[in-house]
């Protein structure tokens, strides 16, 4: 359940980060974003990462909490690069679906 | 530094390095990739071939499995001097016992006598003989058919090239960040490239940590000098010392002999199966030597013998009590069921698997039961465990571990990591993945080879040798094995049960595959052969659940309803597997091969499927 978790979040994560890039950004949204967006979209994927990773080592220990977020990341990371190719306009749907999934994950977790 | 004295950039040079460091020992990464990754499920793989196990169903609570397997226990073997009970778990769908008799040594993990059980009903299972995911598992590393050090060797080198491809790979990618997202597809080459970079990068840290700790888990056999030279026992010492244990003068004559011993130790312990590959430094790694030592001594002839014995008592003053204690007064033996409970209640979150009984029915009896999964991947045999006295059930208070240095954690994670070893299923479908990836990611490299010099080739008006040799090479690996391993499954259920050398039959069946598309590849044009055995891995690996129904497997559905995801998830992992070489075939042939325009008059007659590669971007 944690690896979806994660999985689900870090797909936002680097969302952000990737939405911050100015080159998949004409893919994205058709145009560039200012700086201050890029700029708040960078901090946001980065601070999401951080607090996950924090999160994943608070409850399975350093070693395994961390091995886990690596290798689910690794996989989140693989979504965002196959919706920048294929769907780059669906990023916003693919990001709602996301936060979706972890919001239901994440409560499931936090419940039992 | 290039041989042909051109000047270039750092990038550039990295480059070559890269490219030719990758080359020659590619097809070996490509089958020690695949093969590795399907040993992070080599226990299943196993199971799934052993159909005959297939109906032991895990429905009923731990508890009553628990109960069942006791009664066994207490009709065949009450008089044992140690059970060890396997439960049935999301790795197995029986249980598994083993029995120690009075005579037998103390100490010998494996040994005992070893039973499967349906794990309802108790009945004892006889299942085929085959080596299952151990032939794979085993191939990872000790390939087949050569000696294991030569092998291991071979192996070995192969890591330490990718290695040194992976850091030279990264140097070389002008933009690791930049192009993070990035793929472009149906360009070509550039896709090539694109697809060779998302599988390295995305799973970089895998890659790694899985090639670091190949390495790791083969320095004591690669760079034996530095243990040699400042133990003098040399690594028994070594890892005596590793175990916290002193190492002391008396003992130092016999362990130099011990040491000697120990080369062919070791190779009787590879020969004893599975599990034990990297157990090199393991907590028990020592002890296991002393065995070795002591079970290859008590081989030898009657003088040597005496000297073994000698040796033997030394050691029994040193360790702790590990000698075989004269037999203990009967006693009933205490509620396991209970004792069970109180674990579970301990690790709400994790799987028992292992409960093991020493001097069942005796008044020193003593109950451990053991967690499937690890709280932490830095020291070795962290899963969970807990001890009770065999008789009163009363908790026995166990030893906090042994803090552990920097290196040894480094060691410990990056091996288990490796080895999966403590991983839950979670973790271990993420390690299957990311192996899958790396196995991708080697495949696109040879691919890309071939892609890059295709225009050259063009140029030139005909395929060079080297280039031809490249080409079926791919071929012959990155679709060979695969169909190689379909055959293996299916080898499994067709081979007759009972006939001599059973095992070797499926595995030869396994190389007469490859063989063919070895052959195959040779004799037919690059892009059909590419198209026909695309074709015939993906519909082995389509037939292989099938196959499964029709020979006494459960069959998919069946393993669905029941959840017995042991052979579930092999089932349709090669439906997976068939599903994406089918897909590679529809790429193939929807994409026609781009027509050569030929720059001067052709003399050899050009392949229309040069750059055929192409199609499957």
């Amino acid at each position: 359940m944690l690896v979806w978790i994660l999985w689900a979040i870090n797909i936002i994560s680097l969302s952000c980060l990737a939405a911050a890039m100015s080159k998949h950004q004409r893919d994205f949204f058709g145009r560039a974003l200012d700086p201050k967006q890029n700029q708040l979209l960078t901090l946001a994927g980065w601070a999401l990462l951080a607090v996950s990773l924090f999160a994943s080592i608070l409850l399975r220990g350093p070693s395994v909490g961390a091995s886990i977020w690596v290798c689910a990341i690794t996989f989140s990371a693989l979504v965002v690069g196959l919706v920048a190719t294929y769907l780059p306009l669906r990023l916003k749907t693919v990001n709602a679906i996301a936060a979706m999934l972890s919001g239901l994950l994440l409560g499931g977790y936090l419940l039992f | 530094m290039r041989i042909d004295g051109k000047s270039e950039g750092p990038r550039q040079s990295m480059s070559w390095l890269h490219t030719w460091v990758g080359l020659p020992l590619g097809w070996l990464l490509f089958a020690v990739f695949l093969t590795g990754t399907l040993s992070f499920f080599h226990q299943e793989i196993t199971v799934w071939m052993k159909p005959e196990l297939h109906q032991s169903l895990a429905t009923q609570p731990q508890a009553q499995q628990l109960q069942t397997a006791i009664d066994a226990l207490q009709t065949r073997a009450p008089d044992a001097t140690a059970w060890n009970i396997n439960l049935p778990s999301n790795r197995q769908t029986a249980t598994e016992i083993s029995i120690r008799k009075p005579g037998d040594d103390p100490r010998d993990r494996r040994g005992g006598e070893r039973l499967t059980l349906d794990s309802a009903t108790g009945e004892a299972l006889t299942a085929r003989d085959t080596r299952g995911g151990g032939f794979l598992y085993r191939f990872h590393f000790d390939l087949y058919g050569i000696d294991r050090v030569i092998a291991r060797w071979i192996v070995g080198f192969a890591t330490l090239f990718m290695f040194v491809a992976i850091i030279s790979g990264i140097i070389t990618h002008k933009k690791i960040f930049k192009d993070f997202f990035t793929f472009r597809p149906n360009k070509g080459q550039r896709s090539w490239l694109d697809a060779h970079n998302a599988t390295a990068v995305l799973a970089l840290p895998f890659h790694l940590v899985i090639t670091f700790s190949g390495l790791l888990l083969l320095m004591f056999m690669l760079m034996p000098w530095g243990i040699d030279a400042a133990y003098e026992g040399g690594r028994q010492d070594f890892f005596q010392a590793m175990n916290g244990r002193p190492v002391q003068q008396g003992q130092q004559q016999n362990q130099q002999r011990g040491a000697e011993q120990q080369r062919e130790g070791m190779q009787q312990r590879n020969r004893e199966g599975a599990n034990d590959e990297a157990r090199a430094a393991n907590r028990e790694a020592g002890e296991r030597r002393e065995q070795q030592a002591q079970r290859n001594g008590e081989r030898q002839a009657g003088g040597e013998r005496q000297a073994n014995n000698g040796n033997r008592e030394g050691r029994g003053g040193n360790g702790e009590g590990r000698e075989q204690q004269p037999t203990a007064p009967a006693a009933p033996l205490g509620d396991l069921v209970a004792m069970l409970a109180t674990a579970e209640q301990q690790w709400p979150n994790k799987t028992i698997t292992s409960i093991s009984v020493t001097n069942p029915n005796r008044e020193n009896a003593e109950v451990e039961i053991r967690a499937q999964e690890s709280d932490s991947l830095l020291s070795r045999g962290q899963q969970p465990s807990m001890k009770f006295n065999g008789v009163t059930g009363a908790v026995i208070a166990t030893p906090e571990a042994a803090a552990v240095s920097i290196p040894s954690a480094i060691y410990n994670l990056t091996t288990l990591l490796h080895m999966a070893r403590g991983a839950d299923v979670a973790l271990r479908w993420l390690l299957f993945l990311s192996g899958l990836l790396g196995t991708m990611m080697v495949a696109s490299g040879l691919i890309l080879w071939c892609v890059k010099r295709a225009p050259e080739q063009q140029a030139q008006g005909y395929k060079s040798f080297g280039y031809r040799l490249v080409e079926r090479l791919n071929v012959a690996t990155i679709a060979g094995l695969p169909i190689a391993i379909a055959v293996y499954f299916c080898a499994n259920r067709f081979v007759p049960v009972g006939i001599p050398l059973r095992p070797e039959m499926e595995i030869k069946f396994f190389f007469i595959a490859w063989l063919i598309s070895a052959i195959h590849a040779t004799v037919r044009p690059h892009r059909s052969a590419w198209i026909e055995q695309m074709a015939i891995g993906a519909g082995l690996f389509f037939i292989v659940p099938i196959v499964n129904a029709l020979t006494g497997g459960r069959a998919l559905w069946s393993s669905i309803y029941h959840q017995q995801w042991t052979v579930a998830s092999v089932d349709l992992a090669c439906i997976l597997m068939g599903t994406l070489l089918a897909w590679s075939v529809y790429k193939l042939q929807t994409k026609p091969a781009a027509v050569v325009k030929a720059r001067k008059t052709v003399e050899k007659p050009v392949e229309k499927s040069l750059i055929q590669a192409e199609g499957q971007a």
